[in-house]
């Protein structure tokens, strides 16, 4: 059994080259355990408290402070150490956000919030197409899964249960999802060190791909889901893939095109769309 | 004023190039160093060469210098700058932020 931890990854300061992400990481059973374990040792290591969530946004917690910034980003460091080092697969879906949200800009600064209408499209499509290649993942490793992802927002909660119910259990007629036990499960983050771990992983993939952020792709491209001949160049199209396909917007086709690009040069592969 | 422009360097966990720029005053009695880099994002949208050559990282170097150049003696007023070109304010942010580490 392999299990998707996924949540959503939105961009933190947005702006017209930001892009939404959605995806997580898949766990075999038998790495759950020793996944959480290990994630509980690196709290004690560092003397953080054990029901403190670690995510990659360093929030305080519960009328604590944030954590400071070297401990933090130590934690951070070990969690995805401790990640790298396990069996587990990644398989993230993204694409440029003004294809999903309908925002808009004075300048580079955001002049309205994020559309709730387009929200819910934005999250309905990206669960879509994650579970799809979930349950392609899963036919080639012959196996069943479960997706556990974080919990909707209050804005998108009631439509997004609504659509995990209605794709079960045979997709949406475009595909089918013949290899995940229904339902999804919904878990709040802050009580699943699974979900933190995610949390760290989809933080870190968001900042590399960012504009002079730090590139952590090279320490866990091992992890991203590709085919059998082990090929890097296959992870785009499997593990990490940009959406959406074949559209004829010219301005969108250049934003996809330079994301995969910068996704080559991050995992120094030669990925040709 | 003398002029010594340092090696262009490729920074992979970043994304970036960068390079060191010292200023010199004609009587080596003031100096000022210009430590700048540009993302790839930045080069790429502003040369329009998706894969660049060292003559076009070159050419983004030249235009930097001739920017610094232009401030004549006000060049001397601090000891160290840091120029960073990006397409985002975020990559402004990442750019001092790596720039700096550098400095360190």
């Amino acid at each position: 059994m392999k299990f998707l931890v996924a949540d959503e990854c939105n961009v933190v300061k947005e702006d017209k080259f930001g892009f939404f992400m959605y995806g997580g990481i898949v766990i075999s059973d038998d790495e759950m355990r020793p996944l959480s374990q290990g994630f509980q040792e690196i709290k004690r290591e560092l003397g953080i408290n054990k029901k403190r969530p670690i995510k990659w946004t360093n929030n305080g917690w519960q009328g604590e402070e944030p954590f400071g910034t070297d401990l933090h980003k130590k934690a951070k460091d070990k969690i995805l150490t401790l990640f790298a080092e396990s069996g587990s697969k990644i398989i993230v879906s993204l694409s440029p956000q003004d294809f999903y949200h309908n925002v808009s800009f004075i300048g580079l600064k955001i002049k309205s919030k994020i559309n709730i209408e387009a929200y819910k499209r934005s999250q309905e499509y990206a669960l879509n197409t994650t579970l799809k290649k979930f349950n392609r993942y899963l036919r080639e490793t012959d196996d069943m899964g479960l997706v556990l992802t974080d919990t909707f927002s209050d804005d998108t909660r009631l439509h997004m249960t609504n659509h995990c119910a209605e794709i079960f259990p045979n997709g949406n007629g475009r595909f089918t999802l013949e290899k995940i036990a229904y339902p999804v499960i919904p878990i709040n983050n802050e009580y699943s060190h699974l979900h933190q771990i995610n949390d760290v992983v989809l933080g870190a993939i968001q900042y590399s791909l960012r504009e002079l952020g730090y590139n952590s792709l090279p320490r866990i491209k091992e992890r991203f889901w590709k085919d059998v001949s082990g090929n890097d160049a296959t992870i785009y199209g499997r593990g990490f893939d940009i959406y959406p396909k074949n559209n004829n917007d010219p301005a969108l086709e250049e934003k996809i095109e330079k994301l995969v690009q910068k996704f080559s040069r991050l995992i120094a592969v030669n990925i040709e769309i | 004023m003398k002029i010594q422009v340092g090696n262009i360097h490729e920074e992979f966990s970043r994304d970036t190039y960068w390079a060191r720029i010292r200023f010199e005053s004609d009587d080596s009695s003031k100096q000022s160093t210009v430590i700048t880099c540009a993302s790839h994002e930045y080069l790429w949208d502003k040369l329009g060469v998706r894969d660049l050559s060292k003559e076009d990282l070159e050419k983004w170097l030249n235009a930097v210098v001739e920017k610094w150049k232009a401030k004549e003696d006000s060049i001397f007023k601090e000891m160290v700058y840091f120029d960073v070109y990006a397409n985002t304010e975020e990559g402004i942010e990442n750019g001092l932020i790596f720039l700096k580490t550098i400095t360190q």
